[in-house]
């Protein structure tokens, strides 16, 4: 019982740890070249790298790596390999437990001794940069992006997205338009759900149509699948001659007028009426097996019999 | 010795100013009287008792007047104890615990002894979808109009979780709404009910249900999940809670978990969520034009589902031969007031034929309500959310 429990709780454990919301994490905004735009913590103003949260749980960047290496993408490498290739985001910072929805900015200043927040490379200007972002396990690719060599000065490279799902549509963003540590708004090109509606049925008849039409799919679908288990029931307690208690219930086994009467009394009355009413329906109601009256008991040793009969021969055998 | 007394006038003088009486606005006084009235009405005229007091007697505590002075004593001041019990309202997880609690307490049986019955529990959802046509027409949000559309499905739960999501604002004034109105069944669905039907339709005998085994029992809340939430995941938290009660509840194993969710569980759930609705119907929020117009459509809608569950059984019975004919008078129980629409359709059976039991028929219809306004709440919250 015990190591079942275990396995159990094993197999939970598992679970939980292999539902970690890595693979929301997406990269979101590259700016390679920043002569006036974000500025560090030291005064600098080095190019950066947008992360985002796409899900709607908390999840911790710490511990993933970040990279411009594209060698990186052989399958050939091992873990280890890739790792030494990558820059490692170090855990126990509490800024990089990304809340939902929210991004953190990384600088690639080649500096990793001024913090957290700092990479162990730089992005280059005016060529094509791979960048990419892997999980944890030196294996598993989040999410990588190629930033086109054309990007102007102080201009980003950014994944527009809805906030509901993640859709990017990559666009060179001006420097009017560039949020580091802030999701990339699409507002201005997404409508809200409730927009959309007022906008496209202002009558609500859609969504009636919809709305009903979806809820009738599924308890037709319930409706469906429980008419054949109903006609699979009976056909089996056809089958089934040899068992008296399988044979369909004809009229007379339900309860009789006179009984559903009462039923229906004991429902309009009050608690102790009710209580009254349903005793007395029990006992009308209730059948029992018939019983053999023969009752067996089987002598059974335990420590308590053992003493007690240890007392009982030392009282005899002083 | 001046000073002293100084000292004390000017404290007495400021203590005055935090009494009841000195911030009373008229507003207060009004909801103070709703309050008492729904008290008076649960246990005067046992409306919804369980829920009319809880609610009766929070709108009485929400609507004492204080000073904001930073006391934590409010329902929406941060740390108070009243706004922590309010955020299982707010964050919605009160409603699944009490469909886990009904799940735990409901006999699916009869909708699985006549499973065609779930259909007419998805007619009476139009109430919910029509209603938020109406809500609609008269200049309310989408995201506000499917709250207070919900209120058609006759299910308060239902109606906070959706409220909470898509127009918290609006939440008490729908809560109590929808609360009322349920208790106020038995005096909206009759005169529908016998509008919309003849006699000979009224009088029409249901054939006996089949009897229904244990594992088909069981396998209910399994398969019912999975074919709800594959087509509506948003409504996972409810039906997800409703199904996992009912495993419990039929599983035969699990009758100490069955018995906490449908009694405990479900009792003190129950106290904190009326209390706390009741608390959040304070006189700014709740005396509005909305509120009156929240009325007028949560009416309108319990009457258009009532009105499409008759219609749709008599729709059905255009098709099914002599014999297996449903009687119309069970069509109102398409909504999830469990079990008050079913016995009103008993009870209206009996007065039109003395020997026609109809209450076991139209607890189908009525737990398939159950199902139907929680997966009409997914799919508007999927929809707008």
């Amino acid at each position: 019982m015990h190591r079942l429990t275990l396995i159990i709780l094993g197999l939970l454990t598992a679970a939980t740890v292999s539902g970690q919301g890595n693979a929301y994490l997406r990269i979101s905004e590259v700016q390679t070249r920043n002569v006036s735009g974000l500025v560090d913590e030291y005064g600098a103003r080095p190019g950066w790298i947008e992360i985002l949260n796409t899900s709607w749980e908390t999840i911790d960047v710490g511990g993933c790596y970040l990279t411009t290496d594209p060698s990186v993408t052989d399958k050939r490498l091992s873990a280890f390999q890739r790792e030494q290739r990558m820059s490692l985001i170090s855990r126990g910072d509490p800024r990089t437990k990304l809340g939902p929805k929210r991004a953190i900015v990384f600088y690639a200043d080649g500096q990793t001794n001024k913090g957290t927040l700092h990479l162990n490379f730089k992005l280059h200007p005016g060529r094509a940069c791979f960048v990419a972002l892997y999980d944890g396990n030196g294996e598993e690719l989040l999410d990588s992006v190629t930033v086109p060599a054309q990007l102007q000065t102080n201009h980003s490279w950014a994944a527009m997205s809805p906030i509901t799902h993640w859709a990017p549509q990559w666009i060179d963003c001006p420097p009017q338009r560039v949020t580091p540590a802030v999701i990339n708004s699409t507002s201005n090109q997404v409508k809200t759900k409730v927009e959309e509606f007022k906008e496209q049925d202002p009558y609500g008849v859609a969504m009636a149509l919809m709305g009903m039409g979806i809820v009738f799919a599924c308890l037709t679908l319930l409706y469906l699948c429980f008419q054949l288990f109903s006609y699979l029931m009976t056909r089996n307690s056809r089958c089934s001659k040899t068992s008296p208690a399988a044979q369909p219930l004809s009229q007379g086994d339900y309860p009789s007028p006179e009984v559903q009467a009462v039923i229906t009394l004991a429902l309009s009355q009050t608690d102790a009426t009710m209580a009254v009413i349903a005793l007395a329906l029990r006992d009308y109601l209730d059948i029992h097996d018939q019983e053999s009256g023969v009752i067996t008991i089987t002598p059974r040793n335990s420590p308590w019999t053992d003493r007690s009969g240890e007392i009982l021969r030392r009282k005899l055998n002083p | 010795m001046d000073s002293l007394w100084s000292f004390i006038a000017t404290k007495l003088a400021d203590f005055l100013t935090y009494t009841g009486f000195a911030c009373m606005m008229p507003g207060n006084l009004v909801m103070i009287l709703v309050g008492i009235l729904f008290i008076w009405l649960a246990i005067r005229k046992n409306f919804e008792p369980l829920l009319l007091v809880p609610i009766g007697f929070g709108i009485i505590l929400g609507n004492i007047p204080f000073k904001a002075i930073g006391l934590e004593i409010g329902i929406y001041e941060d740390n108070s104890v009243l706004n922590f019990f309010y955020s299982g309202v707010v964050d919605g997880w009160y409603p699944p615990l009490i469909f886990l609690g009904i799940g735990a307490l409901t006999d699916f049986t009869a909708l699985l002894a006549n499973p065609k019955l779930l259909l007419v529990g998805g007619a009476a959802q139009f109430g919910i979808f029509g209603a938020y046509i109406l809500a609609v027409a008269l200049g309310f949000e989408p995201n506000q109009a499917a709250s207070i559309a919900i209120i058609g499905g006759a299910d308060g739960p239902t109606a906070i979780f959706l409220s909470s999501k898509l127009a918290p604002n609006l939440m008490g004034a729908i809560a109590v709404c929808a609360y009322s109105y349920m208790a106020l069944v038995p005096l909206i669905q009759p005169p529908v009910m016998r509008l919309l039907t003849n006699q000979r339709e009224r009088t029409i005998h249901m054939k006996p249900a089949r009897q229904v085994s244990q594992r088909e029992r069981i396998l209910f809340p399994i398969i019912g999940l999975l074919m709800t939430t594959f087509i509506v995941p948003s409504g996972l938290p409810l039906l997800g809670m409703l199904f996992f009660g009912n495993l419990l509840k039929e599983s035969t194993r699990t009758t100490r978990l069955a018995n906490t969710a449908g009694n405990a569980l479900n009792d003190i759930v129950v106290m904190l969520l009326g209390l706390t609705v009741g608390c959040s119907t304070q006189a700014s929020e709740f005396l509005t034009k909305d509120t009156l117009f929240i009325f007028a459509i949560g009416a309108l809608s319990f009457i258009i589902a009532t009105a499409s569950g008759v219609l749709f059984i008599k729709l059905m019975n255009v098709f099914l031969p002599e014999g297996r004919k449903l009687n119309p008078l069970i069509g109102n129980a398409g909504v999830s007031a469990v079990p008050m629409s079913a016995r009103i359709s008993n009870k209206l059976g009996l007065e039109y034929d003395k020997t026609n039991y109809l209450l076991m028929h139209a607890m189908g219809p009525n737990v398939a309500g159950v199902i139907g306004s929680a997966t009409a709440a997914g799919v508007l919250l999927g929809f707008l959310n």
